[in-house]
């Protein structure tokens, strides 16, 4: 057992990225060695084509993931997306039908949970009940067999840099939601691992806790730069937290990119419409190297790398503006309103086009005096830049 | 239907806005009809019960006057508390015994995949649907002189003939009564274990803790309620069993249930009886009101 | 993903299991063993097995008087209880209900308590008001016993039903008897059908409580009992394995019905 201990890559505790600017705690104590820093390149975390199948139906398809050194990455999906397989993966709690998962240039396929430089925060936060704020913290030093006295200091440092001081005595059942979390927080930092993950740790909080949790999470992933990899359905929570965002559907990846290029080019039709509203048409290609819009056709189209002839079309409802004028430049649409909805800061219209009546389009606009004046049944102009548009390939049909 | 929002709670205001004594007398004569039935098949048997722990016998006739002669009776007589002392460490063995069986008997079936859990689990629950004097009797016909246990150590040649100790002596009743009580020790823990959320055990491992920490730190801790659970209700079992001791154990299995038993029966003191229960009530109060604070501290 | 001393654990843990496994079964093997093979001084003669025990089962007079006893307070104890448990379980799930804890208590005593101490607190109690001792005290005794097994069945059950339930259907239109009708009674019927079987199963088999009630008559365990030290002969060896049987067949539909309606909630 002893030997097994020191045996473990993760008894040196200085792996963090920045040894020498991350918090104290994270850092490797005086007589341990400390000359690893852990810059194993850009890439820290490596997938390669890893799959994960329960009785022959897959939950994640064979799927490719290079994760950067020190980057808050979110993986973004509905429920069965295989977005928490991953993780589970990564974490060593599931067993790679297929595949590899390297860590810094080490193969960590095989290797047991309790032996990978990466830690977890679950759903459920996971708190030992019958342990205190304190000793669920210093739990990972414990287990490594380093002596309590020696673990105390970094224990409090740990609770104090969560906000938990004072909190030390207290068993899980004597602290908030909000508390419990960041204990689990503390208690996974403690251990310095490579990488971070997070399993929807804020989906039990209510919604002011959870935007404070928000902020809390991404200050203390700028502060100590590690590794995060933060999994959740809430496709805002995605956008404002994360470096970059892989967006999974049905077992598979659709997209891996920061949030603007996810939000404004999507490379999907799920991607499209599963991050916020989306106005989606059909376009077609003609000879001319035009492109033809049920709403009229686009002179130079700017494409993204898609060699295909069908695509689908889509433009957000806050780029398209109701001018009084004709805006050159811009397709211009004149349009009957079909409803309007009133949402504080944002007045939302939905449009009917005269020529094209069955293709309404979602209209965003900030709301003041002029929207007012939009109700249903009259007519308005509607335009869009061209340049606003995205492409995403389409089966033709 | 406007108030659908919070109906209880308004029909709840309605009920207390309404309250006559007229109401409050029906309420009453309702609970007295519900509770009647009860009180008097339990509540009166064990006022009587308690009563006559504090009268005396006279010439083979009950004398109603209040003494605590039985209770000095118990705590002078060196025989009756050599006896009752002797009885509790039996208990404590049987309970014990049962504890180092069924604790590896529970964990395993707790770690086994969910498809084979319950039905092993029940597999270790059936025999206790199973006569108890059948078991009685199996058990001394395996134990016996002439018994299987003897004959097949015979005839693979541990032993030369047959060995008397293994009826009638008090390894016989720990074995009888660990057989029987068996399965009500590996019920609780296995319950137990099954309340740990499966994340506390993938946390440790993700802090790094081995299988082995895990279980010392993690598993074992938290069933231990279970375990203080199932201890208590053998050792309430086996001390309540006047039957068994009596049966495999022979001249050892005087135990203090069979001297409350025979107050009932041999001599015919009722009252003495009657005290001795009250003793073994009381402990028996004691252990399941110290099992229930104790799960009560633990912040599961 | 186990590593070398999990899996040492889990090896040693379950012949642990398989021991506990066959020290427990032990007793109705050898029963059924003894049923069909004679004894020859002692060892079971293995080329002379028969049925004819089971045969000859009509000729045991008091033994089937003894098996109707223990069904008749089995049966009578089982409906009694059952109806008592329904009325308690009711009443303490309204919210009219006073001295819940009281009635809990009451309740739950002679199931907690060893049986030696409610046998004698009746035996006293059976005494001090004169009443002769039967098979209906024996059925008392019982429904005292057996009646927290029903009770604690279908209190949980109605403990678990939402609150939403009762007021959806009051929305719907319904009134607190329909409600009662349709919604709640159906709920009822599986933790009532379980709870019957249990109290069956431990009525039919209880000793340590009946034998200081009966009096002169007799139960199946009592007669037993007392041909215990004469040894048990083929006949009553093959009565057992009969018993027995039927008790684990019941216990069995018990557990899958258990199982089926758990599974709804």
């Amino acid at each position: 057992m002893r030997a097994a201990v020191i045996a473990d890559p993760r008894t040196d505790t200085s792996r963090g990225t920045h040894p020498d600017t991350g918090p104290v705690f994270m850092r490797a104590s005086s007589g341990e060695r400390g000359d690893r820093t852990g810059s194993a390149g850009e890439n820290c975390l490596l997938l390669r084509a890893i799959s994960k199948t329960y009785g022959g139906e897959h939950a994640l398809h064979p799927t490719d993931l290079e994760v950067k050194n020190g980057e808050f990455l979110t993986i973004l999906g509905p429920s069965g997306s295989g977005k928490t397989t991953i993780l589970r993966l990564v974490g060593g709690f599931a067993r790679a039908s297929s595949g590899r998962i390297v860590l810094d240039g080490e193969d960590i396929t095989e290797l047991p949970s309790s032996k990978r430089p990466c830690n977890t925060v679950f759903q459920d936060y996971a708190l030992f009940p019958h342990k205190t704020a304190a000793d669920n913290v210093g739990y990972g030093l414990m287990v490594r067999g380093i002596p309590a006295q020696k673990t105390a200091a970094k224990v409090s440092e740990a609770l104090r840099f969560v906000g938990l001081e004072g909190m030390a005595r207290k068993y899980p059942s004597q602290l908030s939601g909000g508390q419990q979390q960041r204990v689990a927080l503390a208690r996974s930092l403690i251990c310095a691992p490579r990488v971070l993950l997070l399993d929807e740790p804020l989906s039990a909080l209510d919604a002011d806790m959870r935007r404070q949790m928000q902020h809390f999470l991404k200050r203390i992933q700028k502060e100590i730069r590690t590794t995060f990899i933060f999994v959740t359905h809430d496709q805002e929570e995605a956008i404002t937290l994360s470096d970059r965002i892989a967006v999974m559907n049905q077992g598979r990846l659709e997209q891996l990119g920061t949030p603007s290029e996810i939000y404004y080019r999507p490379a999907t039709h799920f991607v499209a419409t599963f991050l916020g509203d989306n106005n989606i048409m059909e376009a077609t290609v003609l000879t001319n190297g035009a492109l033809s819009l049920p709403v009229g056709p686009v002179e130079r189209p700017v494409f993204h790398g898609q060699g295909a002839q069908a695509f689908w079309a889509a433009i957000r409802p806050e780029r398209i503006s109701l001018p009084k004028e004709p805006v050159s430049g811009s397709i211009n649409i004149p349009a009957k309103v079909v409803d309007v909805a009133f949402s504080g800061a944002l007045t939302t219209l939905r449009i009917s086009p005269i020529d094209t009546p069955d293709h309404t389009f979602m209209v965003k606009l900030t709301s003041c005096r002029g929207t007012e004046e939009f109700t249903t049944g009259s007519s308005v102009l509607a335009a869009f830049d061209p340049a606003d548009l995205s492409f995403f390939p389409r089966k033709p049909s | 239907m406007i108030s659908t929002a919070a109906p209880n709670e308004s029909a709840k205001q309605t009920w207390s806005g309404i309250y006559t004594t007229r109401a409050r007398a029906a309420r009453a004569g309702l609970f007295v009809l519900v509770a009647l039935v009860p009180s008097v098949l339990v509540l009166l048997p064990t006022l009587t019960f308690v009563a006559n722990s504090f009268f005396v016998v006279d010439n083979g006739e009950i004398v109603k006057t209040f003494t605590l002669s039985n209770y000095a009776t118990f705590f002078r007589d060196a025989e009756y508390w050599n006896v009752f002392i002797n009885t509790l460490w039996l208990c404590f063995q049987v309970a014990l015994a049962s504890l180092i069986l069924a604790y590896p008997i529970a964990w395993f079936i707790w770690r086994l995949p969910e498809r084979y859990r319950y039905g092993l689990l029940f597999l270790i629950i059936l025999p206790l649907f199973m006569s108890y004097v059948v078991k009685l009797f199996a058990i001394r016909s395996i134990l016996g002189l002439d018994g299987f246990l003897n004959q097949f150590l015979v005839f693979t040649g541990f032993i030369d003939r047959p060995y008397m100790a293994f009826l009638f002596s008090r390894n016989a009743i720990i074995a009888a009564q660990t057989i029987m009580f068996l399965p009500y020790m590996v019920l609780p823990i296995f319950l137990n274990l099954e309340r740990i959320p499966p994340s506390l055990i993938q946390a440790s491992s993700d802090l790094g803790a081995s299988a082995g920490t895990t279980f010392r730190h993690i598993v074992l801790p938290l069933s231990l309620p279970g375990v203080a659970g199932g201890l208590v209700f053998v050792f309430i079992m086996s001390l309540g069993d006047y039957i068994t001791p009596q049966m495999v154990g022979g001249m050892t299995g005087h135990t203090f249930g069979r001297v409350v038993w025979s107050q009932f029966g041999v001599t015919y003191d009722w009252p003495l009886g009657a005290a001795f229960g009250v003793v073994l009530v009381l402990i028996c109060t004691t252990l399941v009101a110290g099992v229930g604070l104790l799960s009560r501290q633990r912040r599961i | 993903m186990l590593t070398t001393t999990e899996r040492v654990a889990i090896v040693l843990a379950g012949a642990v299991f398989a021991f506990g496994i066959a020290v427990t079964f032990a007793p109705i093997a050898i029963t059924l063993m003894l049923s069909i093979f004679p004894l020859q001084a002692g060892t079971p003669d293995f080329h002379a097995g028969s049925f004819d025990a089971y045969w000859a089962l009509g000729n045991e007079r008091d033994l089937l008087e003894a098996l109707v006893n223990s069904i008749v307070v089995g049966g009578a104890a089982t409906v009694i209880s059952a109806i008592l448990a329904i009325v308690l379980a009711l009443y303490v799930d309204s919210r009219r209900a006073i001295g819940r804890p009281f009635l809990e208590a009451v309740i739950y005593l002679p199931f907690i308590m060893p049986p030696i101490i409610t046998g004698l607190a009746l035996l006293l109690f059976l005494s001090a008001t004169h009443v002769e001792r039967s098979l209906i005290t024996v059925v008392v005794g019982h429904v005292v016993l057996v009646e927290a097994v029903t009770y604690r069945l279908v209190s949980t059950r109605l403990g678990n039903l939402p609150l939403s339930l009762y007021e959806a259907s009051a929305d719907l239109g319904a009134s607190s008897v329909q409600t009662f009708r349709h919604i709640v009674l159906p709920q009822l019927y599986a933790p009532l059908i379980v709870g019957m079987m249990l109290s069956f199963t431990i009525s039919f088999d209880e000793t340590l409580l009946t034998l200081f009630l009966a009096g002169a008559n007799t139960t199946l365990p009592l007669t037993l009992l007392a041909m215990m030290r004469v040894g048990f002969s083929m006949d009553i060896n093959a009565l057992v394995v009969l018993v027995i049987a039927t008790t684990i067949l019941i216990a069995c539909l018990a557990a899958a019905i258990f199982r089926k309606t758990a599974m709804r909630f």
